[in-house]
Protein backbone atom coordinates (compact mmCIF):
# COMPACT_ATOMS: atom_id res chain seq x y z
CA UNK A 1 0.00 0.00 0.00
CA UNK A 2 2.83 2.40 0.92
CA UNK A 3 4.62 1.70 -2.37
CA UNK A 4 1.40 2.46 -4.23
CA UNK A 5 1.00 5.73 -2.34
CA UNK A 6 4.54 6.72 -3.34
CA UNK A 7 3.87 5.73 -6.95
CA UNK A 8 0.64 7.76 -7.03
CA UNK A 9 2.31 10.78 -5.39
CA UNK A 10 5.04 10.57 -8.05
CA UNK A 11 2.46 10.62 -10.85
CA UNK A 12 0.52 13.46 -9.20
CA UNK A 13 3.72 15.48 -8.77
CA UNK A 14 4.69 14.94 -12.44
CA UNK A 15 1.20 15.85 -13.68
CA UNK A 16 1.13 18.99 -11.49
CA UNK A 17 4.56 19.98 -12.74
CA UNK A 18 3.64 19.53 -16.41
CA UNK A 19 0.40 21.46 -15.87
CA UNK A 20 2.18 24.22 -13.92
CA UNK A 21 4.95 24.64 -16.52
CA UNK A 22 2.40 24.85 -19.35
CA UNK A 23 0.36 27.37 -17.33
CA UNK A 24 3.49 29.43 -16.57
CA UNK A 25 4.23 29.81 -20.26
CA UNK A 26 0.66 30.78 -21.07
CA UNK A 27 0.35 33.12 -18.05
CA UNK A 28 3.91 34.10 -17.00
CA UNK A 29 2.73 36.40 -14.18
CA UNK A 30 0.18 34.03 -12.74
CA UNK A 31 0.79 33.34 -9.04
CA UNK A 32 -1.30 30.17 -9.04
CA UNK A 33 0.71 28.60 -11.88
CA UNK A 34 3.93 29.30 -9.91
CA UNK A 35 2.27 27.92 -6.78
CA UNK A 36 1.36 24.69 -8.60
CA UNK A 37 4.98 24.22 -9.76
CA UNK A 38 6.32 24.99 -6.26
CA UNK A 39 3.87 22.50 -4.72
CA UNK A 40 4.93 19.80 -7.20
CA UNK A 41 8.62 20.50 -6.47
CA UNK A 42 8.00 20.27 -2.73
CA UNK A 43 6.23 16.91 -3.08
CA UNK A 44 9.16 15.70 -5.20
CA UNK A 45 11.80 16.90 -2.72
CA UNK A 46 10.11 15.52 0.38
CA UNK A 47 9.55 12.04 -1.09
CA UNK A 48 13.03 10.54 -0.30
CA UNK A 49 12.91 11.70 3.34
CA UNK A 50 9.35 10.38 3.66
CA UNK A 51 10.61 7.02 2.40
CA UNK A 52 13.33 7.01 5.06
CA UNK A 53 10.75 7.83 7.78
CA UNK A 54 8.46 5.04 6.52
CA UNK A 55 11.40 2.61 6.46
CA UNK A 56 12.36 3.62 10.01
CA UNK A 57 8.86 2.92 11.35
CA UNK A 58 8.72 -0.39 9.44
CA UNK A 59 12.02 -1.49 11.00
CA UNK A 60 10.78 -0.49 14.46
CA UNK A 61 7.58 -2.51 13.95
CA UNK A 62 9.60 -5.50 12.76
CA UNK A 63 11.89 -5.23 15.80
CA UNK A 64 15.01 -4.57 13.69
CA UNK A 65 16.56 -2.01 16.01
CA UNK A 66 19.91 -1.76 14.16
CA UNK A 67 18.26 -0.74 10.88
CA UNK A 68 15.84 1.59 12.71
CA UNK A 69 18.81 3.27 14.39
CA UNK A 70 20.59 3.64 11.03
CA UNK A 71 17.57 5.28 9.41
CA UNK A 72 17.01 7.56 12.40
CA UNK A 73 20.71 8.48 12.24
CA UNK A 74 20.32 9.46 8.59
CA UNK A 75 17.39 11.74 9.41
CA UNK A 76 19.44 13.41 12.15
CA UNK A 77 22.45 13.88 9.85
CA UNK A 78 20.23 15.32 7.07
CA UNK A 79 18.72 17.77 9.54
CA UNK A 80 22.14 18.77 10.95
CA UNK A 81 23.79 19.18 7.52
CA UNK A 82 20.75 21.17 6.29
CA UNK A 83 20.93 23.42 9.32
CA UNK A 84 24.73 23.87 8.88
CA UNK A 85 24.38 24.68 5.18
CA UNK A 86 21.58 27.15 5.85
CA UNK A 87 23.72 29.02 8.38
CA UNK A 88 26.96 28.92 6.35
CA UNK B 1 20.97 35.58 -11.46
CA UNK B 2 18.70 34.20 -14.18
CA UNK B 3 15.05 35.21 -13.79
CA UNK B 4 13.38 34.32 -17.12
CA UNK B 5 13.31 30.91 -18.77
CA UNK B 6 12.96 30.88 -22.56
CA UNK B 7 11.32 27.97 -24.35
CA UNK B 8 14.62 26.98 -26.00
CA UNK B 9 16.42 26.97 -22.61
CA UNK B 10 13.64 24.87 -21.07
CA UNK B 11 13.75 22.37 -23.96
CA UNK B 12 17.55 22.10 -23.80
CA UNK B 13 17.38 21.62 -20.03
CA UNK B 14 14.67 18.94 -20.42
CA UNK B 15 16.90 17.12 -22.95
CA UNK B 16 19.88 17.27 -20.59
CA UNK B 17 17.59 16.05 -17.79
CA UNK B 18 16.48 13.12 -19.96
CA UNK B 19 20.12 12.10 -20.46
CA UNK B 20 20.79 12.38 -16.72
CA UNK B 21 17.65 10.31 -16.00
CA UNK B 22 18.66 7.62 -18.49
CA UNK B 23 22.10 7.35 -16.87
CA UNK B 24 20.44 7.15 -13.47
CA UNK B 25 18.07 4.42 -14.63
CA UNK B 26 20.84 2.34 -16.11
CA UNK B 27 23.80 2.97 -13.80
CA UNK B 28 22.47 4.51 -10.58
CA UNK B 29 24.23 7.83 -11.15
CA UNK B 30 22.54 11.15 -10.38
CA UNK B 31 23.82 12.75 -13.56
CA UNK B 32 24.85 15.98 -11.82
CA UNK B 33 28.39 15.53 -13.04
CA UNK B 34 27.07 16.03 -16.60
CA UNK B 35 24.13 18.33 -15.96
CA UNK B 36 26.01 21.09 -14.12
CA UNK B 37 28.64 21.65 -16.89
CA UNK B 38 25.90 21.52 -19.57
CA UNK B 39 23.79 24.12 -17.74
CA UNK B 40 26.71 26.41 -16.82
CA UNK B 41 28.98 26.20 -19.86
CA UNK B 42 26.47 25.18 -22.52
CA UNK B 43 23.35 27.13 -21.55
CA UNK B 44 24.74 30.03 -19.51
CA UNK B 45 22.88 29.27 -16.28
CA UNK B 46 24.68 30.76 -13.22
CA UNK B 47 26.44 28.16 -11.05
CA UNK B 48 24.20 28.27 -7.93
CA UNK B 49 21.05 27.96 -10.02
CA UNK B 50 22.59 25.13 -12.06
CA UNK B 51 23.48 23.27 -8.86
CA UNK B 52 19.93 23.82 -7.57
CA UNK B 53 18.44 22.35 -10.76
CA UNK B 54 20.95 19.50 -10.66
CA UNK B 55 20.04 18.59 -7.06
CA UNK B 56 16.36 18.60 -7.99
CA UNK B 57 16.97 16.26 -10.92
CA UNK B 58 19.02 13.95 -8.68
CA UNK B 59 15.95 13.65 -6.42
CA UNK B 60 13.68 13.15 -9.43
CA UNK B 61 15.95 10.38 -10.76
CA UNK B 62 16.05 8.76 -7.34
CA UNK B 63 12.26 8.92 -6.93
CA UNK B 64 11.61 7.56 -10.41
CA UNK B 65 13.97 4.63 -9.91
CA UNK B 66 13.08 3.72 -6.35
CA UNK B 67 9.38 3.94 -7.26
CA UNK B 68 9.69 1.47 -10.12
CA UNK B 69 8.86 -2.17 -9.50
CA UNK B 70 11.95 -3.30 -11.46
CA UNK B 71 14.44 -1.47 -9.24
CA UNK B 72 12.55 -1.81 -5.95
CA UNK B 73 13.19 -5.52 -5.71
CA UNK B 74 16.93 -4.93 -6.11
CA UNK B 75 17.33 -2.08 -3.60
CA UNK B 76 19.18 -3.18 -0.45
CA UNK B 77 17.80 -0.65 2.04
CA UNK B 78 19.77 -1.90 5.03
CA UNK B 79 23.11 -1.70 3.22
CA UNK B 80 22.08 1.59 1.62
CA UNK B 81 21.22 3.20 4.95
CA UNK B 82 24.51 2.10 6.52
CA UNK B 83 26.56 3.45 3.61
CA UNK B 84 24.46 6.62 3.52
CA UNK B 85 25.18 7.32 7.18
CA UNK B 86 28.92 7.03 6.52
CA UNK B 87 28.59 9.16 3.36
CA UNK B 88 26.83 11.88 5.35
CA UNK B 89 29.62 11.75 7.95
CA UNK B 90 32.11 12.05 5.07
CA UNK B 91 30.24 15.14 3.92
CA UNK B 92 30.83 16.74 7.30
CA UNK B 93 34.54 15.72 7.16
CA UNK B 94 34.64 17.37 3.72
CA UNK B 95 33.68 20.75 5.17
CA UNK B 96 36.76 20.54 7.45
CA UNK B 97 39.14 19.17 4.79
CA UNK B 98 38.03 21.81 2.27
CA UNK B 99 40.43 24.37 3.76
CA UNK B 100 43.44 22.04 3.65
CA UNK B 101 43.40 20.75 0.06
CA UNK B 102 43.81 22.82 -3.09
CA UNK B 103 41.11 22.48 -5.76
CA UNK B 104 43.69 21.52 -8.35
CA UNK B 105 45.23 18.61 -6.43
CA UNK B 106 41.80 17.39 -5.39
CA UNK B 107 40.48 17.39 -8.96
CA UNK B 108 43.65 15.72 -10.24
CA UNK B 109 43.32 12.96 -7.63
CA UNK B 110 39.61 12.49 -8.38
CA UNK B 111 40.29 12.33 -12.12
CA UNK B 112 43.02 9.70 -11.60
CA UNK B 113 40.73 7.65 -9.33
CA UNK B 114 37.89 7.78 -11.89
CA UNK B 115 40.24 6.69 -14.69
CA UNK B 116 41.50 3.78 -12.56
CA UNK B 117 37.95 2.75 -11.69
CA UNK B 118 36.99 2.92 -15.34
CA UNK B 119 39.82 0.50 -16.17
CA UNK B 120 38.94 -1.73 -13.22
CA UNK B 121 35.24 -1.88 -14.14
CA UNK B 122 36.14 -2.71 -17.72
CA UNK B 123 38.59 -5.45 -16.72
CA UNK B 124 36.05 -7.00 -14.30
CA UNK B 125 33.05 -6.70 -16.60
CA UNK B 126 32.61 -10.46 -16.86
CA UNK B 127 32.55 -11.02 -13.10
CA UNK B 128 29.02 -11.68 -11.74
CA UNK B 129 28.50 -11.39 -8.02
CA UNK B 130 25.48 -13.69 -7.86
CA UNK B 131 25.10 -16.96 -5.93
CA UNK B 132 22.34 -19.59 -5.88
CA UNK B 133 19.25 -18.39 -3.97
CA UNK B 134 19.75 -21.13 -1.35
CA UNK B 135 23.00 -19.53 -0.13
CA UNK B 136 22.73 -17.52 3.11
CA UNK B 137 23.25 -13.87 2.08
CA UNK B 138 24.56 -12.84 5.52
CA UNK B 139 23.67 -9.73 7.48
CA UNK B 140 24.16 -7.20 4.67
CA UNK B 141 23.53 -9.23 1.51
CA UNK B 142 20.21 -10.16 -0.05
CA UNK B 143 18.27 -11.83 -2.85
CA UNK B 144 16.64 -10.46 -6.00
CA UNK B 145 15.08 -11.61 -9.26
CA UNK B 146 17.79 -11.68 -11.92
CA UNK B 147 16.13 -10.72 -15.20
CA UNK B 148 18.83 -12.02 -17.63
CA UNK B 149 18.81 -15.54 -16.10
CA UNK B 150 15.13 -15.53 -15.02
CA UNK B 151 15.79 -16.87 -11.50
CA UNK B 152 16.06 -15.49 -7.97
CA UNK B 153 19.70 -15.14 -6.94
CA UNK B 154 21.55 -14.26 -3.73
CA UNK B 155 24.64 -12.17 -3.04
CA UNK B 156 26.91 -11.56 -0.07
CA UNK B 157 28.64 -8.29 0.75
CA UNK B 158 32.41 -8.78 1.03
CA UNK B 159 35.13 -6.40 2.24
CA UNK B 160 32.73 -4.30 4.32
CA UNK B 161 35.53 -2.01 5.63
CA UNK B 162 36.32 -1.08 2.01
CA UNK B 163 32.64 -0.32 1.32
CA UNK B 164 32.53 1.92 4.42
CA UNK B 165 35.79 3.68 3.50
CA UNK B 166 34.51 4.25 -0.03
CA UNK B 167 31.32 5.78 1.32
CA UNK B 168 33.33 8.10 3.55
CA UNK B 169 35.48 9.21 0.58
CA UNK B 170 32.32 9.63 -1.55
CA UNK B 171 30.88 11.93 1.12
CA UNK B 172 34.07 14.01 1.29
CA UNK B 173 34.19 14.33 -2.52
CA UNK B 174 30.49 15.13 -2.60
CA UNK B 175 31.10 18.17 -0.39
CA UNK B 176 34.35 19.26 -2.02
CA UNK B 177 33.34 18.84 -5.66
CA UNK B 178 29.56 19.09 -5.55
CA UNK B 179 29.03 15.58 -6.94
CA UNK B 180 26.69 12.79 -5.93
CA UNK B 181 28.35 9.74 -4.41
CA UNK B 182 27.07 7.23 -6.98
CA UNK B 183 29.94 7.71 -9.37
CA UNK B 184 32.37 6.54 -6.64
CA UNK B 185 30.26 3.95 -4.80
CA UNK B 186 28.73 1.92 -7.64
CA UNK B 187 32.04 0.76 -9.23
CA UNK B 188 33.70 -0.12 -5.89
CA UNK B 189 30.66 -1.97 -4.52
CA UNK B 190 30.40 -3.96 -7.72
CA UNK B 191 34.05 -4.66 -8.44
CA UNK B 192 35.34 -5.37 -4.93
CA UNK B 193 32.51 -5.78 -2.45
CA UNK B 194 30.49 -8.54 -4.10
CA UNK B 195 27.38 -6.42 -4.81
CA UNK B 196 25.75 -7.22 -8.18
CA UNK B 197 25.57 -4.33 -10.64
CA UNK B 198 21.76 -4.06 -10.48
CA UNK B 199 21.72 -3.96 -6.69
CA UNK B 200 24.59 -1.44 -6.52
CA UNK B 201 22.97 0.90 -9.05
CA UNK B 202 19.40 0.65 -7.62
CA UNK B 203 20.58 1.13 -4.02
CA UNK B 204 22.80 4.02 -5.05
CA UNK B 205 19.94 5.62 -7.01
CA UNK B 206 17.70 5.50 -3.94
CA UNK B 207 20.32 6.96 -1.60
CA UNK B 208 21.45 9.85 -3.83
CA UNK B 209 17.95 11.28 -3.51
CA UNK B 210 18.21 11.25 0.27
CA UNK B 211 21.65 12.91 0.09
CA UNK B 212 20.41 15.67 -2.22
CA UNK B 213 17.28 16.54 -0.23
CA UNK B 214 18.63 18.99 2.34
CA UNK B 215 20.66 20.90 -0.27
CA UNK B 216 17.74 21.14 -2.68
CA UNK B 217 15.36 22.39 0.02
CA UNK B 218 17.88 25.07 1.01
CA UNK B 219 18.22 26.29 -2.59
CA UNK B 220 14.42 26.33 -2.88
CA UNK B 221 14.08 28.25 0.41
CA UNK B 222 16.69 30.82 -0.65
CA UNK B 223 14.89 31.46 -3.95
CA UNK B 224 17.78 30.17 -6.08
CA UNK B 225 15.72 27.44 -7.71
CA UNK B 226 14.03 28.61 -10.90
CA UNK B 227 10.74 26.67 -10.80
CA UNK B 228 10.16 26.57 -14.57
CA UNK B 229 13.74 25.45 -15.28
CA UNK B 230 13.72 22.82 -12.53
CA UNK B 231 10.33 21.52 -13.67
CA UNK B 232 11.54 21.23 -17.28
CA UNK B 233 14.61 19.29 -16.12
CA UNK B 234 12.50 17.04 -13.88
CA UNK B 235 10.05 16.25 -16.69
CA UNK B 236 13.04 15.30 -18.86
CA UNK B 237 14.37 13.09 -16.05
CA UNK B 238 11.00 11.30 -15.76
CA UNK B 239 11.13 10.32 -19.42
CA UNK B 240 14.85 9.48 -19.39
CA UNK B 241 14.71 7.33 -16.26
CA UNK B 242 11.85 5.21 -17.64
CA UNK B 243 13.84 4.62 -20.82
CA UNK B 244 17.03 3.96 -18.81
CA UNK B 245 15.32 1.44 -16.54
CA UNK B 246 13.77 -0.46 -19.45
CA UNK B 247 17.11 -0.52 -21.27
CA UNK B 248 18.93 -1.71 -18.14
CA UNK B 249 16.48 -4.59 -17.69
CA UNK B 250 17.21 -5.92 -21.15
CA UNK B 251 20.97 -5.45 -21.15
CA UNK B 252 23.36 -8.09 -19.88
CA UNK B 253 25.43 -6.84 -16.88
CA UNK B 254 28.57 -7.04 -19.04
CA UNK B 255 27.22 -4.33 -21.35
CA UNK B 256 26.13 -2.12 -18.42
CA UNK B 257 29.58 -2.41 -16.89
CA UNK B 258 31.20 -1.45 -20.18
CA UNK B 259 28.91 1.60 -20.31
CA UNK B 260 29.78 2.47 -16.71
CA UNK B 261 33.45 2.19 -17.58
CA UNK B 262 33.00 4.62 -20.50
CA UNK B 263 31.01 7.05 -18.32
CA UNK B 264 33.72 6.98 -15.63
CA UNK B 265 36.36 7.73 -18.24
CA UNK B 266 34.31 10.69 -19.53
CA UNK B 267 33.90 11.97 -15.95
CA UNK B 268 37.67 11.70 -15.50
CA UNK B 269 38.31 13.70 -18.68
CA UNK B 270 35.63 16.31 -17.80
CA UNK B 271 37.27 16.81 -14.42
CA UNK B 272 40.69 17.33 -16.06
CA UNK B 273 39.15 19.93 -18.36
CA UNK B 274 37.74 21.84 -15.38
CA UNK B 275 41.18 22.11 -13.75
CA UNK B 276 41.86 25.66 -12.56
Amino acid sequence: VIDRIFAVSGHVSTALMAYGVAALWLHPDSWWAAAVVYAALLVLMLTPVTRVIVACTSYLRAGDRVSALLTAGILVVIAVSGWAAWNR
Amino acid sequence: VLTDVSLSLALATATAGALAGALGGMLGLGGGVFLVPVLVQGLGVPMPQAVAVSLTTVIATSNAISGSAEARSAINLRLGFLLELITAAGGLVGTVVAFMVSDRSLMLTFSAVMASMSALTFLRRDMRNVLPASVDPGAWGGRFFDEPTGVVVAYRVRRMPLALATSLVAGVLSTLLGLGGGVVKVPILNAWCGVPMRVASSTSAFMIGVTATSGALIYLGRGLLLPALAAAAVLGVQVGSVVGLRLAQRQPPRRLKTLLSVVLLIVSILMLRRLP
